[in-house]
């Protein structure tokens, strides 16, 4: 059990010294060096394309990262088997979905937001957010997404400490919040 | 109506759970009772929605480059040799 956890914390760690694209794109390369084989094999034998291999395997990254800094992911093997459990059970829902045409649970259990619904107007938003203030957009990203700590930010973004992250992460949200609206009501074609 | 900070910061706490359920209570009927207030509530969602769709759309395009990285270099050459045989390549 020891081994386990000291397994899980080791990976954990090092999920949290990921804070920049450099350290984020070393991360994956080792990845798809060591898990994507093993995944692509698995899509291999039940008559998938590499195409579709690649594919369940972007998905299953983005989930194990998104679940990884959120810190509520308790490994009991390896990443490798890891990806490999979440690109078998993606591939299991793509099949049921394919055979059937029901409407697949896979997006719960993954807890993906449903982009695609909402992707008109939201892209659209993001790419005037964009041009409006790229850098508070990487604030809040680094909070919200990578769950990086305020510690991390204030260093990533030049600010004096903690206190000033914070302060800085609030006028930002407040900014974009009042941009998205006063954007959005612009657009007819906009729901919420 | 202008949002102070301490309420965008309290808004942030409702949106990612960390509201004690007592407290939790309290707001929901706050947002019952003043409609402006749960305009501010849903704005403030739909940026939470916003940056999550934006960093996945980054990590994506990152995974992206990594696959091409993989595909391309001569380094991984015998890794992608190993990958196409299984699909018959």
């Amino acid at each position: 059990m020891a081994h386990v956890n000291t397994k899980a914390s080791v990976i954990l760690n090092f999920l949290t010294m990921i804070t920049t694209e450099q350290q984020r794109h070393s991360w994956l390369l080792k990845l798809y060096t060591t898990a994507f084989p093993a995944v692509a094999q698995y899509i291999s034998k039940r008559g998938g394309t590499l195409d579709e291999a690649k594919d369940v395997f972007q998905d299953a990254l983005v989930i194990y990262y998104e679940k990884a800094v959120a810190s509520n992911l308790q490994l009991t093997h390896s990443e490798k088997a890891y990806l490999l459990g979440i690109a078998r059970h993606l591939w299991y829902h793509e099949q049921q979905k394919q055979k059937v045409h029901l409407t697949d649970d896979v997006l719960n259990y993954t807890e993906l937001p449903q982009e695609e619904a909402a992707m008109p107007s939201s892209s659209r938003l993001l790419r005037y957010l964009e041009a409006a203030g790229k850098k508070c957009m990487d604030m809040l990203q680094a909070f919200y997404y990578d769950k990086q700590n305020m510690r991390e930010i204030a260093e990533q973004f030049g600010l004096s400490g903690e206190r000033s992250a914070t302060v800085q992460k609030h006028k930002c949200l407040e900014k974009v919040r009042d941009k998205v609206k006063e954007k959005a009501l612009t657009y007819e074609d906009f729901c919420s | 109506m202008k949002t102070s900070a301490a309420d965008t910061k309290y808004i942030d706490h409702y949106l990612l759970q960390q509201l004690a359920p007592g407290d939790k209570l309290v707001f929901d009927a706050k947002l019952m009772l003043c409609p402006e207030l749960n305009d501010t509530v849903e704005w403030q969602r739909k940026v939470h929605y916003l940056v999550q769709l934006r960093g996945r759309q980054q990590l994506k395009a990152q995974i992206k480059r990594v696959e091409q990285l993989v595909f391309t270099q001569p380094e991984y050459s015998s890794l992608r040799q190993r990958i196409r045989r299984l699909f018959g390549g």
